[in-house]
């Protein structure tokens, strides 16, 4: 055996440039997000992502309405999209009020456990004693229809499965093999992945496999869910994520007030189409505001 | 359309949001032992919540929105419970998952607290939007969770903004299900343990139901305001008993444990709550 040499295999990395995914986005319709991941959203925007079907996370923001504001958004699946107290969803509004996008009136169950019967395989969900004195099935015939348990013989409502061909995630932190670390959140992320055909994950930093086998119950996404990782340090800018940089509030309001004024395009191209890459993009927000946004968390 | 007022106690003593928060917190003593919840622009229940767990309800359990902390303990008071900051100090995280198990089964799912873009002599919500579905006026954020009203015991309805436009006599769409309009009573159809709206807090007044019909009725009017300003930014008939109180001024001990131990940022002193 002495004399013998052998080569172990490696692992294969699954790290791809931010440019490659937007690509990869940009192949396919049926988009989740597990989160709100905004490099992700950029790189979609630059490669020409459009006629999308997006099934957001049960509250979404900036994410969703900068693809309206964008023009890339076909259908979306509502359950909440807005800035909370900052205000409305404005691309949303202007879109949802003119039709030019298509809405599925969701809230919280169809969403969740829509995912979570996709990610469990299921076909479909029964919900009882919650829809029938909303509006909701009157508004969503296509996906709250009336079905009889088999075996009470009593009617519920059921709701589809909710799959999508592309799922994108925020993490904090991710090895090159997938292993992410998602904090901060509600944990929407795993059913979201499993639920889709291929996941892209970005993280603010990449680091080694070691630091995540240190505190492995800390890992949201297992590597096996996850296909592609993107190195994104600040990618949620002017979004929060958690631990590590706050949201960027003043950018956040100078965007909903473009929007507001019908300046959404002087937006996109000052931020999004502008910037050769999402290094520029960073570059032009600047070091000292994205540093300081690191304060306090 | 003349712009919203910002609504003023009469004093600088404390601000409308944090009484606001601290009637709540009064009236949550109700809920000692149960569990319940605050979800999106919760920003005044958040702080309630966890002013009432230091007073009147030492023994409620909640459930703080996206950030999913249970008991959370912040003494900065975020904006949103969407900040990650809103889970400092909490005694557990709970996937999303978990909580619409909650919702689903309905047992060990006490209260929240449910807003919208318009309210109803009923107490309907409605998050979807103003008009006709296919050519709305106005879009709504989405229902998201008000959807669970169908199914915790009972909630509360709070407001930043009381006008003719949000309270109204009917709801366009209804996003959380309050009362019949025949005045009978809760909705058929929920889970049985489910009892509906038990108040409502505006920047001018609190409101509850009466017991027969289930209509809203005036309960107090916040200081520097009078039954008459709460009639004439209302769409909708309000009952109005003989004697309507003034909502009691915050006591020293709850505005001092609301600056000290909940909100040492002052996001509530700031926070501006409107009418008309």
């Amino acid at each position: 055996m002495t004399d013998q040499t052998f080569t172990l295999p490696q692992r294969r990395s699954k790290e791809i440039s931010l440019e490659e995914a937007g690509a990869l986005i940009a192949q396919r319709k049926r988009l989740a997000f597990g989160n709100e991941p905004m490099a992700l959203v950029r790189a979609a925007l630059r490669a020409g992502a459009e006629g999308l079907t997006v099934i957001p996370p049960v509250t979404t923001s900036l994410s969703t309405d900068l693809l309206i504001a964008a023009g890339a958004v076909e259908s979306l699946y509502v359950c909440y999209i807005g800035f909370e107290t900052l205000g409305m969803a404005p691309a949303f509004r202007r879109a949802a009020e003119s039709r030019t996008i298509e809405v599925v009136e969701a809230d919280e169950i169809t969403v969740i456990l829509g995912t979570r019967t996709a990610a469990g395989g299921m076909p479909f969900a029964p919900v009882a004693n919650i829809y029938e004195a909303t509006d909701l099935p009157r508004l969503n015939p296509d996906n709250l229809r009336r079905v009889v348990d088999p075996f009470t013989g009593t009617e519920t409502y059921a709701i589809p499965a909710l799959r999508s061909e592309i799922c994108l995630i925020h993490a904090q932190e991710a090895d090159i093999y997938g292993n992410a670390i998602c904090l901060g959140s509600n944990n929407q992320e795993a059913d979201k992945a499993l639920a889709s055909d291929f996941v892209i994950v970005q993280a603010d930093r990449i680091v080694s496999t070691d630091r995540i086998r240190e505190q492995p119950y800390r890992t949201s996404l297992p590597s096996n869910l996850v296909d592609a990782v993107v190195h994104a340090p600040f990618g949620n800018h002017p979004l929060v994520s958690g631990r590590h940089y706050q949201m960027d509030v003043p950018h956040v309001r100078t965007y909903l007030s473009m929007v507001k004024e019908g300046r959404a395009q002087e937006y996109l191209d000052t931020y999004v189409y502008g910037p050769k890459d999402e290094w520029a993009y960073l570059e032009l927000i600047g070091m000292h505001d994205l540093l300081t946004l690191q304060r306090g968390v | 359309m003349a712009a919203p007022r910002i609504a003023h106690p009469g004093t600088d003593d404390y601000s409308m949001a944090e009484l606001m928060a601290v009637e709540m917190s009064r009236n949550l003593a109700f809920d000692n032992g149960l569990t319940g919840g605050v979800g999106t622009s919760a920003t005044i229940p958040m702080a309630a919540v966890r002013l009432a767990t230091l007073t009147v309800a030492p023994d409620l359990t909640w459930f703080c929105g996206a950030s999913a902390g249970i008991n959370p303990t912040f003494s900065e008071l975020p904006l949103s419970a969407h900040d990650p900051t809103a889970f400092v100090g909490a005694e557990a995280h709970v996937p999303m998952m978990r909580t619409v198990d909650l919702g689903m089964q309905g047992a060990r799912w006490g209260f929240g607290f449910n807003g919208g873009i318009q309210v109803d002599r009923f107490g309907n919500c409605n998050m979807i939007g103003i008009g006709p579905y296919d050519s709305l006026r106005m879009r709504g954020p989405g229902t998201v969770g008000v959807i669970w009203a169908a199914s915790m015991c009972h909630c509360y309805l709070y407001f930043n903004h009381h006008s003719t436009r949000t309270l109204v006599e009917k709801v366009d769409y209804i996003s959380s299900p309050g009362y019949n309009y025949d005045g009978s009573g809760r909705w058929a159809g929920l889970k049985p343990t489910s009892t509906g709206p038990r108040l409502v807090y505006t920047p001018l007044c609190v409101m509850d139901f009466t017991e027969d019909t289930c209509e809203l009725r005036l309960r107090s009017v916040h200081p520097g305001y009078t039954v008459e300003d709460v009639l004439e930014n209302s769409g909708c008939s309000i009952v109005v008993p003989d004697e309507v109180p003034t909502t009691a001024p915050p006591t020293q001990l709850e505005l001092m444990l609301l600056r000290t131990q909940i909100d040492r940022t002052g996001t509530l002193r700031d926070f501006q709550v409107t009418y008309g």
